[in-house]
Formats: C-alpha cells, sequence, structure tokens
C-alpha cells in the first residue's frame, strides 16, 4: 500500500469520522492539496530510525500525579448553556 | 453447539476523586452535573493530571489476577463522538496498558485474562420518550464523567452465560476485599459481552447491568444465534444492546462507516513508571483477598470450611459482618450458623444484600444474647430475626413486650393448663416415658408462640406436674 | 550586558516604584491607547472595557493576552467562530500570576484560528496588520501579541504562545523581542490546546528587558499541569546584565542554506552573529543534518494532537450552539463546519488521516521517532555550543496578497526555521538582526533546556 496516497473515498470517510460536513468543493480542495502536503512529507520515509523510541514529549516526563482528594468547584457549569432542562445538559438524540 | 464468550469488565473504582480532577466519584444524593468541574467537562485550556490511587488500586487488581504489571504504562487518547464523552476522546490505555497476561480460578476452569486498564467513565445519559434507537433527544449528567474505571478483559474461555455470571459474582467479591470497589457507593459495573456460537461471527452486547442482566443477555443471544442458524441466515459480526426491560438483545443502526479511534499518545499525561519497589509496597499494602479470608475463618474461628466459603463468597460486606458480630460475642461457630442459615434467608427473601440491610452487628448478636440468656427460645429467635431484618428494631426491643407478658406467674398458668389438658401424656411420663415430656414442652411453647426458655420450662412443667 | 534600547517597562517600573504613576487615571489611558492601536492595526479580538470597574490601584502593568489563554471572565476565543461567546470561568495560572503582580489584561489579541497558521492570515475575526507597514502581516500564529507590542507607546508586555514558530514569526516580522521558553516551563493550565506536547506560553516585548521581566513572572511550576517542569523562580532581568564572553555560538548550515532564505535575511543575521565577536562570544559552523525532516514531523505530531484537540468543539457544554434537531452525528458536523474556518478543516482532516489505524505507524509513530532522531542531534550539539543562531524566518513580513497566493505546501515551508526546536521543546528567543528596505529580520537563538537565561543574553548584546 502506498500509504502517502489520499483519494476521494479517504477524504469522505475522514470527513466521517471526524464530524465534518465538508461540502463537496472543500472535499476536492482538500485532496489536492493535501495530496500536496504529503508528497512533501513523505521525505520522512528515508529517515534511519531504526533503535529509537518515539519521542512523545521532549523529554521524559513521568510519574506525576496527585494525591486522591476530592473537593468541590463553585461554579455553575450550565451558565452559558441554552440547551439544559433540569440540570442537565440537553443534547440531541443518538440514532 | 459450541460457545465462546470473553467479556469486558468496567468497574467503577472506589476513590474519593475523579480519575483526573478533584471532583468526587461519589454523586450520591448529588444533583445532576453537581460534581463536576471544568477538567472532567473537557473545557477549553483545562488539563488532567492522574489520581494516584486510581493506579494502585489497578496495580491491586492486576495483582489479585495474577497479571504481568507494566514497568511503563501510559494513557492515550481514544477519539470517536458521542454525546456522553465531555471531549470527544476518552482517556485510556492502548497499547501500553497497566497489566496484561493473567489467571483467574473459577472451580475448575481457568479464565485467562487478557489485560487489565485504568480509563475514565464516560457521562450518563437519559433518552427521553424512547429507548436509545427512538429517543427523542438525550439529557447528560456529567457526574460520572471522569470517574476512574479499571477495565477487565479476558480471553473468550467460557462456554456457558453461567460461568460467566459465576465468574463475575466471584470478581465482585475479589474487587470489594481489594476494597477497589464498593458497592455500596452505588458504584457500577458494567459488562461488553463478546458471543460466537459454533465458530460463528462474535457478537458484542454492550453496556449491561448486573449480573443477572449479562446471564440473561447472553442466553437471549444463544437462542437467537442458534435460531437465526436454523433458519439458514448467517450471524453478521454486529454490536448489540441488552433492553432490561424485554430481556432481548437489539442491534444498534449499523453506522455507514467504521469507527476508528485514531489512538494517539495522551500529551498532557506524563507516563508512569511502575518500580520494583512501588509495586512491592501496594502488594504489601493489598488487603486480604476472599480465599486468604477463607483460610483464616476456619483458623481463627474454628468454623468449618464450607460455611467460611458460604459467608466470604456471598458478599464481602457479610464477611465482614460476621467478624464484627464475633467480635461482640464470642461463639464464632453460633455466629456463622445463624447467619447462613437463617439471616441470609431473611435478605434473600427480602433482595437485599447485608450493605443495603438494617441488620448491623450490635443488634444482630442481641438475639443471640437473649437465647443464651434464657429469655427468648431458638425457634422464637428463627421468627424474631424475620421482624428484625424488616424493620432494624434491635431484637432486645422486639422481645421485650413478650417477654413482659410472660411473667413467671403467667408461665405458671400456661403450664398448668397444658397439664390438665394433657392429661394422658402426664400419665405416660409418669410411666417413665421421657418423649412425653418433650411433648409436653412443644405444646407449652405453641400456648407461649415459642417465648421462655425450654429448660426452664421443663422443670417448672416436673414441679408443676399433679403429684 | 546593557542594552541600547530604552525599556518603556523599566522605566514604568521606576516611576511606580517612586510612586510617580497617578494609577487612579493609568489603566483608562492605555485603555484608549489601545482603541486607537485597534482602529489602526486591529490586534486584539477582545478588548477588557470593563477594567474601569476593577480597582485601578492593582492595575499597575498593562498586558495583552493571545487569545487561545483563559482570563476568567473575558471573553477567549482561541480565534475560532466555535467559541465566539465563550466566556472563561476561570483564569489560566500564566495570567492568575501576571495579575497577583500588579499586571492588568488590556484585551486578547488576535492569532491565526487555534494557532494553525504562519501569518496571522487564517484569522475568524479579521487579521492583523503589521504596524510596519500595514500592506504587510504580522506573522502568526501570535500575530497580534506582536502588533500591539511594535505599535504600544506606552509600557507593555504580550503573553504570547507558540507551538511550531508562533513566537518567534511575529517577532521577527514586527521588530520585537519574542521569548519562547523550554517546554513545561511555564504552565499551560488555561491554554486552549493546540499541540499539547510542543504548546509553550511564551512573551513578546518591545525590547529584552521587557521580555525577562515578563518571562519572569509567568516562569515556574504548576501543580495543575502535568508537564510543567519543577524549576525554580528567577528574575531573569538580573541575567541581562551579564556579559556573553567565552559563549559558544553553533551556526548550523542547514538553516542558512534551506530553500527559499531570502540573501538578505541571511547577510543581517550573519552580520548580527558575527558582531557578537566584540563581546567576546565566538561562532562555528554546525550540523543539524535532520533539520528537513522536521518540518514534516512536526505537522505529523502537531496536527494528530490537534484534531483530537478539536473534537470536543461540537456545540455542547460552550461554545457556539445551534437547535438540538437531528441525530447527534449531523448536529456536531453542521455545528463544526459552520464553526471552523477552512485551516481548521484542513488540519484536522490532515490530522485524523496521520494517526488512523493503517496510517499511524507511518505518520504518528513515524513523526515521533524522527523527533527523537532530531532532539538527539540538538543534544549532541549543546555538548559543543552553549547556543544556536538561525535566521528566525527564512523571509521578510509578506504582504497579504503575496500571502493569499501561497499553497499549504508553501505555508508550511516557511516554518523551516522554527519547527525543529520547537518539536525539541528547546527555547529560543528571536530578536531584531537589522532591516532592509524598512523591513527587520530576526534572528533567532536556540537554548539547552532551561536556559533562556542565557538566550536573553544574547538578546540583550544583540541590542548594544
Amino acid at each position: 500500500m502506498d500509504y502517502w496516497k489520499i483519494d476521494k473515498e479517504l477524504i469522505n470517510r475522514i470527513a466521517l469520522i471526524s464530524k465534518l460536513d465538508l461540502n463537496e468543493s472543500e472535499r476536492m480542495l482538500f485532496l489536492k492539496q493535501l495530496g500536496d502536503v504529503l508528497d512533501t512529507f513523505k521525505l520522512i520515509d528515508e529517515v534511519d530510525t531504526d533503535g529509537l523510541e518515539p519521542a512523545f514529549h521532549p523529554r521524559i516526563i513521568e510519574n506525576i500525579w496527585r494525591e486522591d482528594e476530592a473537593s468541590e468547584t463553585a461554579w455553575d457549569p450550565l451558565a452559558d448553556v441554552e440547551s439544559k432542562e433540569e440540570g442537565y445538559y440537553k443534547a440531541p438524540r443518538i440514532v | 453447539m459450541s460457545v465462546m464468550i470473553g467479556i469486558e469488565v468496567h468497574c467503577q473504582l472506589n476513590t474519593a476523586s475523579k480519575l483526573f480532577c478533584n471532583s468526587s466519584s461519589d454523586h450520591r444524593g448529588k444533583m445532576p452535573n453537581e460534581c463536576t468541574c471544568p477538567i472532567c467537562l473537557g473545557f477549553p485550556g483545562s488539563k488532567p493530571v492522574v489520581n494516584k490511587r486510581a493506579i494502585e488500586l489497578g496495580m491491586m487488581i492486576a495483582l489479585a489476577l495474577k497479571c504481568k504489571i507494566a514497568e511503563k504504562m501510559f494513557f492515550s487518547r481514544k477519539t470517536y463522538f458521542y454525546p456522553d464523552m465531555s471531549k470527544n476522546y476518552q482517556i485510556t490505555q492502548y497499547e501500553a496498558p497497566l497489566a496484561e497476561r493473567g489467571l483467574f480460578t473459577l472451580g475448575e476452569n481457568k479464565i485467562r485474562i487478557r489485560r487489565v486498564h485504568i480509563e475514565e467513565d464516560p457521562a450518563r445519559l437519559i433518552h427521553v420518550g424512547g429507548d436509545i434507537t427512538s429517543a427523542k433527544y438525550v439529557l447528560i449528567d456529567y457526574n460520572r464523567s471522569g470517574i476512574p474505571l479499571a477495565e477487565i478483559v479476558t480471553e473468550p474461555d467460557f462456554t456457558a452465560p453461567k460461568e460467566v455470571r459465576a465468574f463475575l459474582e466471584k470478581m465482585v467479591n475479589v474487587l470489594e476485599h481489594l476494597g477497589a470497589y464498593d458497592s455500596g457507593k452505588e458504584a457500577t459495573l458494567r459488562v461488553d459481552a463478546n458471543i460466537s456460537t459454533d465458530g460463528g461471527e462474535r457478537v458484542e452486547v454492550k453496556n449491561i447491568t448486573g449480573f443477572e442482566n449479562v446471564e440473561k443477555a447472553l442466553n437471549y443471544e444463544i437462542i437467537r444465534q442458534s435460531s437465526m442458524k436454523r433458519s439458514g441466515n448467517v450471524v453478521v459480526r454486529e454490536t448489540r444492546h441488552f433492553d432490561a426491560d424485554t430481556n432481548t438483545t437489539k442491534s444498534l443502526r449499523k453506522k455507514e462507516y467504521e469507527e476508528d479511534y485514531g489512538y494517539i499518545f495522551d500529551p498532557d499525561l506524563p507516563s508512569v513508571t511502575i518500580s520494583r519497589a512501588w509495586l512491592e509496597s501496594v502488594a504489601s499494602s493489598m488487603p486480604e483477598l476472599p480465599d486468604q479470608r477463607i483460610e483464616r475463618f476456619v483458623r481463627q474461628y474454628s468454623i468449618d470450611e464450607y460455611t467460611a466459603m458460604v459467608i466470604v463468597y456471598s458478599d464481602k460486606r457479610l464477611a465482614d459482618f460476621f467478624e464484627e458480630c464475633c467480635a461482640r460475642y464470642n461463639k464464632p461457630p453460633t455466629v456463622s450458623n445463624w447467619i447462613v442459615n437463617y439471616l441470609l434467608k431473611s435478605l434473600n427473601w427480602r433482595s437485599e444484600r447485608i450493605s443495603q440491610s438494617k441488620a448491623r452487628p450490635e443488634t444482630f448478636v442481641e438475639l443471640l444474647q437473649l437465647i443464651d440468656e434464657g429469655k427468648i427460645t431458638d425457634r422464637f429467635a428463627k421468627e424474631l430475626i424475620k421482624e428484625y431484618v424488616d424493620t432494624g428494631i434491635s431484637p432486645r426491643t422486639l422481645a421485650q413486650k413478650e417477654i413482659v407478658a410472660l411473667s413467671e406467674k403467667d408461665l405458671d398458668e400456661i403450664i398448668v393448663k397444658v397439664l390438665q389438658a394433657n392429661a394422658n401424656a402426664v400419665e405416660e411420663y409418669r410411666n417413665g416415658k421421657k418423649e412425653s415430656l418433650q411433648f409436653l414442652i412443644g405444646k407449652v411453647l405453641s400456648e407461649t408462640r415459642k417465648q421462655g426458655n425450654p429448660k426452664k420450662i421443663k422443670d417448672l412443667i416436673v414441679k408443676l406436674m399433679p403429684r | 550586558m546593557v542594552s541600547l534600547i530604552q525599556s518603556l517597562v523599566k522605566l514604568h517600573l521606576e516611576r511606580l516604584a517612586a510612586e510617580d504613576v497617578k494609577l487612579d487615571d493609568f489603566a483608562p489611558r492605555v485603555m484608549e491607547k489601545a482603541r486607537a492601536i485597534q482602529q489602526k492595526y486591529s490586534p486584539f479580538i477582545t478588548l477588557d472595557e470593563n477594567l474601569g470597574s476593577t480597582n485601578r490601584n492593582a492595575q499597575k502593568l498593562p498586558f495583552s493576552v493571545k487569545d487561545n489563554i483563559c482570563t476568567n471572565g473575558l471573553r477567549t476565543t482561541a480565534g475560532s467562530r466555535i467559541l465566539e461567546n465563550y466566556i472563561p470561568p476561570f483564569d489560566a495560572t500564566c495570567v492568575r500570576q501576571v495579575k497577583s503582580a500588579g499586571g492588568f489584561v488590556i484585551g486578547k489579541t488576535a492569532m491565526d484560528e487555534f494557532g494553525f497558521g504562519t501569518f496571522s492570515t487564517n484569522c475568524a475575526y479579521g487579521a492583523p496588520k503589521n504596524p510596519i507597514d500595514i500592506q504587510r502581516v504580522c506573522g502568526g500564529s501570535s500575530g497580534g501579541a506582536a502588533c500591539v507590542t511594535a505599535a504600544a507607546d506606552f509600557p507593555h508586555i504580550a503573553i504570547a504562545q507558540s507551538t511550531g514558530g508562533s513566537i518567534t514569526a511575529p517577532a521577527a516580522f514586527t521588530g520585537t523581542v519574542g521569548l519562547t521558553p523550554t517546554y513545561g516551563r511555564v504552565s499551560r493550565w488555561g491554554l486552549i490546546d493546540y499541540a499539547n506536547s510542543m504548546d509553550k506560553i511564551g512573551v513578546i516585548g518591545r525590547c529584552t528587558y521587557d521580555a525577562a521581566f515578563g518571562f519572569s513572572l509567568i516562569a515556574g511550576h504548576d501543580p495543575l499541569d502535568a508537564t510543567s517542569l519543577n524549576a525554580p523562580k528567577l528574575d531573569y532581568t538580573k541575567v541581562l546584565e551579564k556579559d556573553i564572553r567565552h559563549l559558544r555560538i553553533g551556526v548550523p548550515s542547514e538553516y542558512f542554506n534551506a530553500d527559499g532564505v531570502d540573501p538578505q535575511v541571511k547577510k543581517l543575521v550573519w552580520d548580527k552573529i558575527t558582531s557578537l565577536e566584540r563581546f567576546g562570544a565566538t561562532y562555528e559552523e554546525i550540523s543539524l543534518p535532520s533539520t528537513k525532516y522536521a518540518t514534516a514531523a512536526y505537522y505529523l505530531i502537531a496536527l494528530s494532537e490537534a484534531s483530537t484537540n478539536l473534537a470536543k468543539f461540537c456545540g455542547l457544554r460552550y461554545g457556539i450552539q445551534g437547535e438540538t434537531e437531528g441525530n447527534y452525528e449531523n448536529y456536531f458536523s453542521s455545528i463544526r463546519e459552520r464553526g471552523f474556518g477552512e485551516e481548521a478543516k484542513r488540519r484536522i482532516v490532515l490530522g485524523t488521516y496521520a494517526r488512523m489505524s493503517g496510517y499511524r505507524d507511518a505518520y504518528y509513530i513515524k513523526a515521533l521517532k524522527v523527533r527523537a532522531k532530531i532532539i538527539g542531534e540538538f543534544r549532541k550539539a549543546f555538548d559543543r555550543v552553549g547556543a544556536i543562531a538561525t535566521p528566525s524566518m527564512p523571509i521578510f513580513a509578506p504582504r497579504f496578497d503575496e500571502v493569499a497566493g501561497l499553497t499549504p505546501v508553501q505555508q508550511y515551508a516557511m516554518d523551516i526555521m522554527t519547527t525543529a526546536p520547537n518539536l525539541a521543546g528547546l527555547p529560543t528567543v528571536s530578536v531584531p538582526a537589522g532591516e532592509s528596505g524598512g523591513l527587520p529580520a530576526g534572528v533567532q537563538f536556540i537554548g539547552d533546556y532551561e536556559n533562556e537565561g542565557t538566550l536573553l543574553q544574547l538578546a540583550a548584546a544583540c541590542e548594544v
């Protein structure tokens, strides 16, 4: 598989997964532009990364945590929300 | 027919605060969305910081399941859009879980544990105007959002739904003993089950609450899948949802695309290195597991193993109850006998667990003390226990009015009356038939509605018997 | 090193110390000037019009805050329509620190939507104009921050933020000083995420002193950000006096010989580096061979992270909302289509792609390994040199019409000077290197971890 190749079907699938209601001209534009971008990005294929661990952070950071203490936040989470009902958030149905 | 079942158990961990913020993870009696903050609601600019206790509880679970614990683990983002998700990604573990490859013994069976990991719970959805497939809209309560979950994934090692139920019961018992899970806090335990029959496609039934429902859902699936095959249909790979009202599973609408979770490392959360020293300190602080407790009960309280198993396996809280009773009333075999044979029966009759019951060790032992003191009979105590479990009123108080009513003089009158009415039996006793005395005691007890010390009654009968 | 540039901040601090500032009308006068600047250059998305109602004695030093940094009660949009009505319920840690030191926030500065841009032209609320030439861009994504800094004739420090060069680029284009700290040196609590493993809050000042003073206020450990460094607070204005004798500066050929570097920029930067010899610093050419992979690795990692960060914006809980008709998928998709600008959508698509199963190993994981390699090369370089010098940007500030003609490939390529140090989480400072045709070029110094002090000394030396 040439994983650097992006096609229309893939753009459509990404739009579904990422919940973007892209119109047809956006889809065509992105197809072209991202194809060009990936063409330049595929340069990284040639980097020899054998034996290297993925660097999730610039430097290794580990074992940072908090103790298990509960406290209350004084706030109204629904203050700026229009769609609510009896203290609940109201959201669209699933199906 | 061959059946293969594997399950994923999602257990809410018993922590004071949520997995990544200080909001309380105990929302009993709270208003919707009261136990929230910008972090568990995923507000822009907020950042998670992991709760150390949640990791340690996860480590204990992994140790109890004999898993190999990772030297290094990290959290990942699992991205998908759903209204119960505060960020539309769930912080979970993907390529570097807390633990893998464990084993859980279930009678003759050994169930392999694939992995144990920590993740955050999504919010609770209420489907308004129908069920998940037909509701008009949903209401969201984020109190649950961010509560730590341990996800325990088994290999497909179950061959029958009842094994799954037995596994879950035993697993919960272990989790409660570890203090990792507290059913009393309305913590939930949810199960996703994968089932395939006769080598067919795997069907996933998601989000089942309650062990009985898990068994029902799986039994329903076996019947559904086999009848599909009988009628020449093919079982398709899909996700189904269990409807507890109809005891059936329903297909969730198939999406027009496959989800792709696009896992990445969560860059807000540093990785966690589990050193040998840390692991050892967690292991040494681990509470007693059920099997260890059974052994100790046999040793320490001189009760038989079967009784110990009944007490410990039925409910961790019941075993606690037993021990607290023994601390107050130093005849463990009597305590265990009354718990196993009578208390449990009353609880079962009310479909209650000991943690939900009004029974308390300090009042329960009164029952046994009353018997010892000769104030009530065994038989009366057995009657009293029902009223006690129903009301929670102390046995001493319950027995009081009856005891007062049954003064010595009253008892004398009852006995005289019984002796007069049963002259034959008196005659037989005089002629050496010992059983007749038992018969007379029984008669007296039935008159006293089983009150009074049988030994005392016996003495009175002999004393009051016409010469 | 004594800078020859007069710091308005320093002067103001001295007057404050001498109680020579009339605080009861200081903030209103500053706001009047800020409104005038807004009229001319549009650097603000939101000006704080309620400043007058708060305690004026606590309003001693004006700050502007990039609009992706949360300010309690003051609208924060991250430059996006999807957050056009968002009022944060809390202050970012850096804002809290600024306020507790007597700073006050005059307004929230314009930026490319969520930081997605190199020129501050991907702006939902209008692009800021470069005070040097309003036909030209300010650079991005902290364009508004640099714009106010360049335009303000009052003491002011801009709180800015960089993921892949968003402080260096606008500092270079506007002739200001931009400090991008070590990853983790300033708490990210309250920063609306772009790419969490690279996002850094920093400062832009009129001169090195201003940047050093602002940075000293906001640097430090914060338990609310698990990636925050446990390093002590320092007064960085004190290090400016130290000299740079014996400091060895590495000059990486890959940065100077890259495609598309303007020869005039190259010359100005070289001249600036060689001019530091008079203070006893030395320079030598070094090689950072993986530089050419940095931009690809940067975009693949940054957009993988960004596309998950942007998932939360869906018309629930905060931000723009709509009628909750239809099912959730339709609703989320329509809100997101309406709320995000074109570049945000483009980056979501690319970032989603980079982490999809089947592609993830070749894109996201591979890029993380390339990052490890780049970090390794820097580590090695810092065994030999105390700082690395490069051009800040390959070009001078372009005109708006020039930027409009660039393809995404050409735009992304502009980040060549900044992506590698940002991937490595190294601190950088951009300071003016001189002008050509009235347009400033910037020199960028890259330092070792937590070595902002050396960078500020170098920046101060450039001002002599």
